[in-house]
């Protein structure tokens, strides 16, 4: 029995439909007793990268911290664990048929290292003033999709579907009265189309069908949340230890992240603790476990791989944070257009 | 998958032809018309109707107007003094109380009629026998806080009423016997559908007609573009005050907003009238309601319509007006 991947299935599916669940009491009069602020304060890219366009100590980036501060000890358990979007695509992926085709060169370091360059971009932006990780961000990509889409095409389905049965069949009484009662409460939400809904939903879909092409191909390569927890994971205290490898390589093959290299040995910043290759390991002698256990990690990470290092990007991250560090809090800021004739007001 | 994946890149490899192309085309459009013309076949088409049945029901007076502290007893006095609300609501009936829901204000604004008058009616009409009180409006704010902030929905639901958001797809056509701007416009089938029909307006100032009265009420009931009602809106209200034909008009004139209407919000520009007025005729009632804010009746395009037309009655000295202090 696959027990730890249960309890991630159970974990997903929990936080999936609590997520539904705050966004669709975000309507008047704001009933569901979770605020849905707490979705975007657990979001530690969102809240630095708005704090930092600001200039502001958000209250929001104790949140924020507390993500991170799991994360050193957990690793990217948001990833897999947590994130909305992460289900959604792990349920477009098992639609997928393993291994279909050799991909195996998606595989490759490079591919990873594109995140990092978008976490790079919006930390740039966000210096300069702009918060732009919005667009990317799986929080809120997932809030958009459920928010623009999905509640409001169940909310249109359900009742063109009530509306039809009651015209079809003259249910002018009872079940009209029902009816009624539900857009009193649960389908009350006004459906709005919007504008940019299509836009969502074809930026959703496209999200979709890179998981069908590879597992997890946007957490991979693109996510920059995912990129700051890999950075974070990088130090985690809890590790996957393989005491015993007959060089299989089953786990590297059917790995979602392909955060496995050869002879056991894995890239800890991708893991994210979906707990497949536990079961995979024809020795069982998988496991994950926090650091200081007994039998040591196998092999020394790899030397010499080519493009953007993590320490380059540190460096990137430092030089331009201190290039810009000059105009910190910059005059442009304070500056306002007034129209023609305009008084400045007091104070 | 697999095979989706290998269909899809034969289709992407796949030079199109003008043959081709064209097909795709009629294709297309050949399964929007018949997804089209399924789905129209699948949802009913709301019928027509030449409105509610005129009764020509009759109080004891011509206009009763209560001036008294509290508005629930001041309603139950002037419908007591029309002679009874038996004389409206017969056992078993279907009422509708059309109370002025409209906008996201509280009661002190005034800008809705004001809760206890609607829940004194639908008591009343518990009383004598009905079935069922429906309480709704299409108001212009959104539904929810409309609803629940006029204090409307709660006052009337703890009288038993159904307190519900009107359906626009629920709705049946106008047919006029004679010609009219109206013509076919969609009015709630609640409203037209139902034994009694009690219109319960807030008299209060109105930035476009002087005055909102009972019969800018209506507009209430009418789903459909209803910004187009304001272009020659008199002679549209008279229509379809002639359409829904109330059986009683209360207009509450317990809290009156006298400037920036029908909207309002400014408490500073409500004056406390405490008077509740009960009529059959909607022109009566409506001519009387302006006697109490002194404004000419002629100035107010419906009134006006309905004077040149001779729909209902407007002259108040010939009316039989009993003025009561409760």
């Amino acid at each position: 029995m696959k027990k730890l991947v249960l309890l991630r299935r159970i974990s997903q599916a929990l936080f999936l439909g609590l997520f539904v669940y705050i966004l669709w009491s975000t309507t008047y009069p704001l009933g569901g007793g979770i605020s849905p602020r707490i979705l975007f304060n657990l979001d530690p890219a969102l809240m630095i990268f708005t704090a930092v366009s600001e200039r502001l100590l958000l209250p929001g980036l104790v949140f924020a911290f507390l993500m991170i501060g799991a994360t050193f000890i957990l690793g990217r358990f948001f990833c897999g664990w947590v994130c909305p979007l992460g289900t959604v695509i792990d349920a477009f992926g098992s639609l997928r048929k393993k291994n279909a085709r050799d991909l195996s060169w998606l595989n490759n370091r490079r591919l990873k290292n594109i995140k990092y360059v978008f976490l790079g971009i919006f930390f740039l932006l966000a210096v300069a003033g702009f918060q732009a990780v919005w667009v990317m961000d799986p929080v809120v990509t997932a809030a958009r999709v459920v928010s623009l889409n999905v509640i409001p095409a169940v909310t249109f389905a359900a009742d063109r579907g009530f509306v039809w049965l009651i015209q079809r069949f003259g249910l002018y009484g009872g079940f009209y009265d029902f009816y009624r009662g539900l857009k009193a409460g649960v389908l009350g939400v006004r459906i709005v189309f919007f504008a940019n809904a299509l836009i969502t939903f074809i930026y959703f879909l496209v999200i979709g069908f890179l998981s069908l092409v590879v597992a997890r191909l946007w957490c991979r390569a693109l996510c920059p949340l995912g990129a700051l927890y890999s950075l974070v994971a990088l130090f985690s205290r809890l590790e996957r230890k393989v005491d015993a490898c007959n060089g299989c390589g089953l786990c590297r093959r059917n790995c979602r992240m392909g955060a496995i290299r050869e002879e056991g040995d894995y890239d800890k910043g991708e893991c994210v603790l979906c707990m497949d290759c536990v079961y995979d390991c024809p020795t069982g002698k998988t496991r994950f476990a926090f650091k200081g256990a007994a039998v040591p990690a196998l092999a020394a990470p790899a030397a010499g791989s080519k493009g953007m290092t993590r320490r380059s990007f540190l460096w990137l991250m430092a030089s331009s944070f201190l290039s810009l560090g000059g105009r910190w809090a910059p005059a442009a800021r304070r500056r306002v257009i007034r129209p023609p004739g305009a008084v400045e007001e007091a104070g | 998958m697999e095979k989706f994946l290998y269909n899809l890149e034969t289709f992407l490899k796949t030079q199109m032809n003008r043959k081709g192309f064209l097909k795709v085309c009629c294709a297309v459009l050949l399964a929007f018309i018949t997804g089209n013309q399924l789905l129209k076949a699948a949802f009913a088409k709301s019928e027509d109707s030449s409105g509610r049945p005129k009764k020509g029901l009759k109080g004891l007076h011509d206009i009763v107007a209560v001036k008294g502290g509290d508005p629930y007893q001041n309603t139950v006095k002037a419908v007591e003094q029309m002679g009874g609300i038996g004389r409206f609501v017969k056992k078993g009936d279907v009422v509708v109380v059309k109370p002025n829901m409209a906008w996201d204000r509280t009661p002190r604004q005034a800008a809705n009629t004001d809760p206890m008058v609607v829940a004194a009616l639908v008591e009343l009409c518990y009383k004598a026998g009905a079935k069922r009180v429906n309480v709704f409006d299409i108001p212009c704010n959104e539904d929810r806080p409309v609803y629940e902030h006029s204090g409307i929905a709660a006052a009337a639901k703890e009288k038993g009423a159904f307190v519900y958001f009107a359906d626009h797809w629920n709705v049946v056509k106008a047919k006029f016997s004679y010609n009219s701007s109206m013509e076919g416009w969609p009015v709630l089938r609640d409203a037209v559908v139902c034994d009694t029909f009690i219109n319960v307006p807030v008299l209060k100032h109105h930035g476009y007609t002087k005055l909102t009265l009972s019969m800018k009420n209506l507009m209430g009931v009418c789903s459909g573009k209803r910004g187009l009602i304001h272009l020659d809106i008199g002679t549209k209200l008279v229509d379809m005050t002639d359409f829904i034909n109330p059986d009683l008009t209360v207009i509450d004139a317990t809290r009156v907003l006298l400037r920036n209407g029908p909207s309002g919000g400014n408490e500073s520009d409500v004056q406390a009238f405490n008077t509740v007025i009960a009529a059959t005729d909607p022109t009566l009632a409506d001519v009387y309601a302006c006697s109490l804010v002194k404004i000419d009746p002629a100035e107010i395009p419906y009134l006006k319509a309905a004077m040149a037309r001779g729909v209902g009655r407007s002259d108040l000295t010939q009316a039989d007006v009993l003025e009561v202090q409760a």
